[in-house]
């Protein structure tokens, strides 16, 4: 019965910490390892146009969060000009710079990160839309339904549909009543506006997009065009070409619909320069954002929204269950004994700054000149409290002249022996003087060893490099630390040590 | 693939080890709010006399730093005693003082004790030394027991105890504890003292353990320690199983000592007894513990539980041959 309480336990804080481990790897994009670098780009827009002494007033088009893409960081450089957002029916947003009285030349800057999750969908969710079929004078109306017709008749489907008509409209040679609505060399923009037109004609929802290759990284002026077919509560994009109609994953969708990116009222010669840059980021940063932009609680209340000094303490703190699951370990399935509970997980924490061998060194040199000082103190028959408290100043003294004696031989590790607890090792020196006395050297050293060896394994454990990066990253970790010690809390196996210590009742098995 | 073996074996041979004595045992069948009253052998001596279990005579008890100056009233007229933290665990902090030479006192090993040196060990008792977690303690002044002949040739200084292990108030096992020269007049295992297995049925001793190692003779005097019968053998059992009585502890271990003129004595009770037993008497606890499971049930008074050890528990395997080349004279 108590058994299966801890189970059910142990299995829910599993479930509970591996859960959000997995959203948090796989929805949100957290990396798995520090090193990983995520796909970010900075794009920046360049408006230039000569205004004509006058109220002028410049509209540019933003590009959204859509599919893959999150837009953020957006910023605009557009001196003494007022910013108001604004949107349009369909769903672009647009900033308007606007000005009283402006003459010259003008610039207007707009500048965004672009983060892509390429493990995400490319669709963008949207309701349901109205269709309005577009006007087409009487010849290019038979044309359209003429091919209409033939594209139906080869297709399953609404998406089949859609592909073999930007067949048709790409192929190099086109047929004749294809030829009826498409002009001579048509324009990429003019091919997406004409695919989008002809499948509204058939009631499918369709539009045109516009947007950049962040695979091309540069300086250019014109956008990219492709068309999104209304599929199923999603729109799906086409890339309109002859081969595959997948849109390459670089394409960023900017807005969509008739409009040009910008337009300006009260101006004459107008110029869009685009450029796009990728930008190295730490993974686990732009994971951030991106949660942040989506407003995810595991975000808004993580620990990368403390200071960054409360983070370093909490790197710290997070670890120290990683030592304690050592620790239990060492002692209820190994059995091996220690001074103090703690005290091994307290001694490694202090290693991190010595590092391990001069740590090693410094606890034995400590611990070995305390002991001797407990001895003298012996013979003077003091009492228990000021006895340790004599300790203890004799520990913080060695500490002091420790640090002193190895800052001039040149060793800089001397100054990091003040992060050992000194408390601790006053503790540890009393029992393991205690122990000498009552049970002999030898079992004083078997303790303390013990002690040593559980501290060196904690140290290891809780300073692997994967180890810190993942509890701090993903603390949810922790409650499967928890589930594991519940369980080994109710482990009434052997221990590894009892193995030897019955050897006298397994040699008489049958 | 030698430890799996190794594992294989000590499960068949129903060894219990220490997690699954906590766990199961320790954890399942003693209540905390009971262990107060084993834990301070002053109440446990009490709680005793109270049920008319004979313990040794208390002198005086000593709470605080000004009264040590008491303890040279309490032995006033006494030839020996024996000074204990009420708190100490393990045999740690107990003091035998055997005799008087020359205005000192002379201790269980024969070297001289000035007063100087007990009022010294009395604070460190006070201030917590022995006690569990270094928490201020309680010593007690006790007489000395002056134990049965019967272990005089297997004991050098120090008093030989009986241990029972009592589950649900029956007997499972039992052992003799012989102080050694190491232990330092200590019954204590771990400190080196010697552990006699006893057959329930009969007792008589088995060979022994001495550091978790099966021993044939006293390691000090050489003396065979197979085959001794332990006198007042059911008086024993009955006291033992009369403790599960009083303190309510379900897995309890009964340490007692053998008074040469008022028999068996209650010396400590222990909530969470050593696993060594099982060494000393070849034999894992899990099939007797289970056994008794089994009719814990149908045994309602000491008597019946008693009877229950002595008939319907494992049985010892007759102890091996004694040794018989001479030993070499010492």
């Amino acid at each position: 019965m108590r058994n299966l309480h801890v189970f059910v336990l142990a299995a829910a804080l599993t479930a509970v910490g591996l859960g959000v481990f997995a959203y948090k790897v796989i929805d949100l994009g957290f990396p798995l390892h520090r090193e990983a670098r995520a796909h970010v780009w900075n794009v920046e827009l360049k408006l230039h146009f000569n205004a004509q002494d006058g109220p002028t007033k410049a509209a540019i088009v933003l590009p959204n969060d859509s599919g893959h893409f999150i837009v953020r960081r957006q910023t605009y450089v557009a001196s003494s000009y007022g910013i108001t957002l604004d949107g349009d029916a369909e769903g672009n947003r647009l900033a308007v710079f606007s000005k009283r009285k402006a003459e010259g030349e003008q610039t207007i800057y707009y500048r965004a990160s672009v983060q892509a999750y390429p493990g995400l969908d490319q669709r963008t969710p949207g309701p349901e839309p109205r269709i309005i079929a577009p006007d087409w004078n009487e010849s290019e109306r038979a044309a359209v339904h003429a091919v209409l017709d033939r594209v139906r008749a080869n297709a399953a489907d609404t998406e089949t549909m859609a592909l073999n008509l930007l067949d048709e409209l790409s192929h190099p040679r086109p047929r004749e009543e294809v030829r009826a609505v498409l002009p001579a060399n048509a324009s990429q923009r003019e091919l997406a506006d004409i695919a989008a037109n002809i499948l509204r004609t058939a009631g499918i929802g369709a539009r045109t997009v516009h947007g950049i290759d962040l695979s091309r990284e540069g300086r250019y002026s014109h956008f990219k065009h492709w068309i999104e077919v209304y599929l199923d509560g999603f729109w799906q994009p086409y890339a309109i070409s002859q081969g595959s109609k997948a849109l390459p994953a670089g394409y960023l969708p900017w807005w969509r619909g008739d409009r040009q990116v910008a337009a300006v009222d009260g101006a004459r010669a107008q110029a869009t320069t685009l450029s796009v840059a990728q930008a190295p980021q730490d993974a686990i940063e732009s994971a951030i954002e991106r949660g942040r932009a989506m407003q995810e609680p595991l975000i808004s209340f993580s620990l990368f929204t403390l200071p960054l000094e409360s983070q370093l303490v909490y790197q710290t703190l997070l670890l120290i269950p990683i030592g304690a699951i050592v620790l239990v370990l060492m002692r209820q399935i190994v059995g091996i004994e220690t001074f103090g509970t703690f005290m091994p997980v307290l001694i490694a924490l202090a290693f991190r700054e010595t590092r391990l061998v001069n740590g090693i060194l410094m606890f034995v040199m400590v611990v070995a000149l305390g002991l001797m000082v407990r001895f003298y103190l012996e013979r003077l028959k003091l009492l228990l409290v000021p006895r340790l408290s004599a300790v203890l100043v004799v520990v913080v003294l060695m500490m002091a002249a420790l640090s002193v004696l190895l800052q001039k031989v040149g060793a800089g590790a001397g100054l990091s022996l003040a992060l050992f607890p000194m408390v601790i090792l006053t503790m540890t020196i009393e029992r393991m003087s205690i122990v000498w006395e009552e049970y002999g050297p030898a079992d004083a050293m078997k303790q303390g060893l013990g002690s040593m060896i559980v501290a060196i394994l904690a140290y290891l454990a809780m300073f692997a490099e994967p180890v810190q990066y993942l509890t701090f990253t993903f603390p949810e970790l922790l409650l499967v630390v928890l589930a594991v010690t519940l369980l080994i809390g109710r482990y009434t196996g052997f221990r590894l040590v009892e193995l030897w210590r019955f050897r006298d009742l397994a040699r008489e098995g049958p | 693939m030698m430890l799996l073996r190794h594992l294989r074996r000590l499960r068949e041979a129903g060894v219990l080890g220490v997690n699954a004595r906590n766990a199961d045992y320790v954890l399942a069948h003693n209540e905390r709010a009971r262990l107060p009253q084993v834990n301070c052998k002053l109440a446990t001596k009490k709680l005793a006399e109270q049920h008319g279990i004979p313990v040794p005579a208390l002198f005086g008890t000593i709470a605080m730093n000004g009264e040590i100056r008491r303890l040279a009233r309490f032995v006033e007229k006494r030839e020996s005693f024996v000074v204990k933290p009420a708190q100490g665990a393990g045999g740690d902090g107990i003091l035998v003082v055997t005799g008087r030479v020359n205005g000192h006192w002379r201790r269980h090993d024969g070297l001289r004790l000035d007063s100087g040196e007990l009022d010294f060990h009395l604070s460190n008792i006070l201030s917590g030394m022995y006690s569990l977690g270094g928490r201020p303690d309680r010593a007690f002044v006790e007489a000395c027991v002056k134990f049965d002949p019967v272990f005089d040739e297997l004991t050098t200084g120090g008093v030989p105890d009986v241990r029972v292990l009592v589950y649900r108030g029956v007997p499972a096992m039992a052992m003799v504890r012989l102080p050694t020269r190491e232990s330092d007049g200590k019954a204590n295992l771990h400190k080196g003292g010697v552990g006699l297995g006893i057959d329930l049925a009969t007792g008589r001793t088995r060979n022994g353990v001495c550091h978790d190692q099966a021993v044939e003779e006293h390691p000090d005097s050489g003396a065979p320690l197979n085959g001794v019968l332990v006198p007042c053998w059911e008086d024993l059992l009955h006291m033992a199983a009369r403790c599960y009585d009083i303190t309510g502890l379900g897995y309890l271990g009964v340490d007692m000592v053998l008074d040469r003129e008022h028999g068996p004595l209650l010396l400590e009770l222990n909530a969470r007894p050593g696993l060594a037993i099982q060494i000393a008497n070849g034999i894992g606890l899990r099939s007797a513990l289970a056994r008794i499971d089994r009719h814990a049930e149908e045994l309602k008074n000491p008597a019946a539980r008693v009877d229950f050890a002595l008939d319907r528990l494992p049985r010892l395997e007759p102890a091996a041959p004694i040794r018989l080349e001479p030993r070499q004279a010492a």
